[in-house]
């Protein structure tokens, strides 16, 4: 058996994206890997469950790690991930995660004609950032800046819904790895909203 | 603990160290990774012995790291493995770990393969090692065979098998299959979702020549039918398949190129024959591996399919791409597909000889058809440059030839992409040593032409391949363009054959990159460097200079492309006329 030589954004994505083989309630519609059939975005419609392209990716688009849907809380969570907290901080990473969040925002909101998106043009859509860790968690305060600076750079775009912030940790500790969802309520309304999304997602 | 470090190279944007290990025997690799936008690195102990007593410690840092004395792993390994023997109904069952480039494509060939592998009697069932390490196991008549343990991101894992880091150095397949127990690959495979236009196919070829020079069967799994960004429907091109049958002959190991989707289901997996072929030929490979047969027992008739595959599309769509193919009727011959397969399982039979010398050959221009050669002639250049315009000029003079009279030109680009580009290479060009005779930069934002809406023109001659049929004579056009070289260039016998590729690139980081590293590799096999009568191949750079090629201590650089240069090239020539052999590590 091999050893992790180090935790990466791609086994720290993995292993969340592994969580919704068995979780009814989220459908990933989109992961970013480095390469394969995986370059569009898909769902199963609405209307005949069919499963079908609901938007593909040009060349050297800026796209962004994983876009998941949930139809019984109408929510879709676009997710930014990377190795370390400290990597989503690093230089202008933010201002470009936020604006790909943005503008597939945009996107699936233009899809209300696309017979595998259809329904679902009005929900709600939360920015979602995954993170690795190694043996120890991040701190409430790490945590709560990260959210806090992502959360300005979308508060004035009406597409996404501002008021929650979705974090998701991987922790690499004593070869297995361990995944945890946290939600920042900024409205003061949307606490039961959140709780319902991270427990719909650790399911 | 501190460990003694023996060397250090600097590789593009990435500085390697190797130290030694705590014991001695062995090494501990680092790799620093400063590409722009991206700071990472990694550490992997090289000693069988170190890696059971030492573990590198990230802490809370991603680029510094220590190496620690592990009092706990080693026997919590040899427990856990003891657990996971205890939950095996048979302790024969061995283990093929698959090795990718990211878990979905490891999984998708798992998966893949497993389904195949039920149609022929087997049953799978999957689970998770440790939570996330997808894991097959494969059984027959209720005993377990075999499983797959899937390790997604190469350099993630430690330790990392010798074959496979030879295998990546050359460029990394999507995924590949490894027999741990024997340290042997059972298969390399690239699949790409990219749309097969421009140089997309062409620029992962440098994995289809470095699993065929490392004789590992392989596989390149890439769309016939993509739409383009401007809407229409394009075809993939010819030269991967080609490359990949001349490479199956002249190696004698698989090297195929499946397509899938159809006119009508553009860029669908699904589509076509390829996948079928693809996942029957690697689960054929897994049966024989269980019974204990020979890797290729009973798959003749399947890779003859897959070559027959090959020929076909090459035969429907060489005249969308060049002007003439040579041994286009060979091609279409009954028993070609299958003379093919039989050289690939390193079992040719009498007369199959014939083949080798005659199949996918470009000749000399005495064997051009003559209704081609007349109409090929130089043209202009777009943007001036003294060497293209001897290139051309001989063209016209029949001492070499072209592959198409109807080539197009290179993408159009802002001028201060442009000026900044030329300030970049003048200061790497001052970087290196004096050259004796002198050579001096003359790259300026003048020579290059303007569009009509203001953008520059990077292109020389729209032609990046020339068949000289005498070294002698592409020698001539290259001295009377850089006198500094008259004289000095003598590794080519002056009667050879040489093939000569033009790249007019100024992108960063693409001459050792992609997509020409994989393009020089596809090419090169094409046009005969490894033919009976085989080429010289040379390749020119008027917009890069030498320096590229060469770390700060003198040394050339180590990576993917100076590795492949260095393997397939006799000559480089770059801009001021400096030439670089990498095979003898000389500039000129």
């Amino acid at each position: 058996m091999r050893s992790i030589n180090r935790l990466n954004e791609e086994i720290a994505r993995w292993a969340f994206e592994i969580l919704f083989k068995t979780n009814e309630e989220w459908k990933i519609a989109f992961t970013n890997p480095t390469a394969g059939p995986w370059k569009t975005i898909k769902a199963n419609s609405l209307i005949d469950n069919t499963e079908g392209e609901v938007y593909r990716f040009i060349l050297e688009e800026d796209r962004p790690d994983i876009i998941m849907y949930n139809d019984q809380l109408e929510a879709i969570i676009i997710i930014e991930a990377k190795d370390s907290l400290e990597k989503l901080m690093v230089g202008t990473q933010a201002q470009k995660s936020a604006a790909v969040v943005v503008k597939l925002a945009n996107i699936l909101k233009s899809k209300a004609t696309n017979h595998f998106w259809k329904g679902r043009e009005n929900y709600s859509v939360i920015l979602g950032l995954l993170w690795g860790s190694t043996d120890n968690p991040e701190t409430e305060s790490e945590k709560n800046k990260l959210y806090d600076y992502y959360r300005s750079l979308v508060a004035g775009e009406e597409i996404v819904d501002s008021d929650l912030v979705i974090g998701v940790e991987t922790l690499y500790k004593d070869e297995n790895l361990k995944c945890t969802s946290y939600f920042k309520d900024y409205s003061g309304t949307q606490a039961p909203f959140g709780e319902a999304i991270v427990k719909s997602l650790m399911k | 603990m501190r460990i003694k470090l023996l060397s250090e190279i600097k590789d593009n944007y990435l500085i390697k160290r190797v130290y030694s290990c705590p014991c001695g025997k062995g090494r501990v690799l680092e790799e620093q990774d400063y590409t722009p936008g991206h700071r990472d690195a990694f550490v992997w102990i090289e000693c069988k012995k170190c890696q059971e007593h030492y573990k590198i410690d990230y802490g809370s840092s991603n680029t510094k790291w220590r190496i620690i004395h592990d009092y706990t792993s080693y026997y919590k390994t040899k427990k856990d493995t003891q657990k996971n023997d205890n939950s095996r109904k048979d302790n024969s069952m061995r283990q093929i770990e698959i090795w990718a480039d990211s878990f979905h494509e490891g999984v998708w060939c798992c998966d893949n393969i497993c389904n195949f592998l039920s149609e022929i009697g087997y049953d799978y069932r999957s689970n998770y090692i440790n939570g996330f390490i997808p894991h097959y196991i494969v059984s027959k008549n209720g005993n377990d065979e075999i499983e797959f343990v899937v390790y997604g991101s190469y350099k993630s894992w430690n330790p990392m098998p010798s074959p496979i880091k030879e295998l990546i150095s050359w460029g990394k397949p999507d995924f590949v299959a490894f027999d741990a127990q024997n340290n042997k690959i059972l298969f390399a495979v690239e699949e790409t979702a990219a749309t097969p236009t421009g140089n997309q196919a062409m620029q992962r070829c440098e994995r289809q020549y470095g699993s065929a020079h490392l004789r590992i069967p392989y596989w390149y799994f890439v769309s016939e039918y993509g739409e383009h960004v401007d809407g229409g429907v394009r075809r993939d091109n010819i030269w991967p398949s080609i490359a990949a049958i001349k490479l199956s002959i002249i190696k004698r190991t698989p090297c195929i190129v499946l397509h899938y989707s159809d006119i009508d289901n553009v860029e669908d997996y699904n589509s076509g024959n390829g996948l079928g072929l693809l996942f029957s030929s690697l689960s054929k490979i897994i049966d024989n591996y269980v019974r204990g047969k020979d890797e290729f027992d009973h798959m003749e008739t399947l890779l003859a399919q897959q070559y027959k595959e090959m020929t076909d599309f090459i035969s429907s769509q060489w005249e969308n791409v060049i002007d003439f193919l040579p041994s286009e009727r060979l091609l279409k011959q009954a028993g070609t597909a299958d003379a093919i397969s039989r050289f690939a399982l390193d079992a040719p039979v009498t007369g199959d000889d014939a083949l080798k010398s005659q199949i996918l050959v470009w000749p000399l221009t005495t064997g051009v058809p003559s209704d081609v050669l007349e109409h090929q002639q130089g043209k202009d250049l777009i943007k001036y440059d003294a060497l293209a315009a001897r290139l051309e000029s001989d063209i016209s003079n029949n001492k070499c030839y072209i592959l198409s009279n109807n080539a197009g030109s290179g993408k159009p680009t802002t001028k201060d992409k442009i000026e900044g580009w030329i300030d970049d290479q003048r200061r790497l060009f001052s970087s290196g040593a004096k050259l004796n005779p002198p050579a001096a930069f003359t790259m300026s934002i003048d020579d290059f032409p303007e569009t009509d809406n203001g953008n520059i023109h990077v292109t020389t001659s729209k032609n990046i391949v020339y068949l000289y049929d005498r070294w002698s004579d592409l020698k001539v056009a290259i001295e009377l363009a850089y006198p500094r070289l008259r004289g000095r260039l003598n590794d080519i016998p002056d009667d050879k054959p040489v093939f000569m590729y033009v790249s007019n690139s100024l992108k960063p980081g693409r001459l050792f990159g992609d997509p020409f590293t994989g393009q020089l590799s596809a090419y090169s096999t094409c046009f005969g460097k490894f033919d009976v009568r085989d080429r010289a191949v040379v390749a020119y750079f008027p917009h890069q200079v030498h320096t590229q090629a060469f770390g700060r201590n003198g040394r050339i650089t180590v990576n993917k492309g100076t590795t492949l240069y260095k393997e397939l090239t006799d000559y480089l020539i770059f801009n001021a006329g400096v030439a670089v052999s990498l095979k003898n590590a000389e500039v000129i």
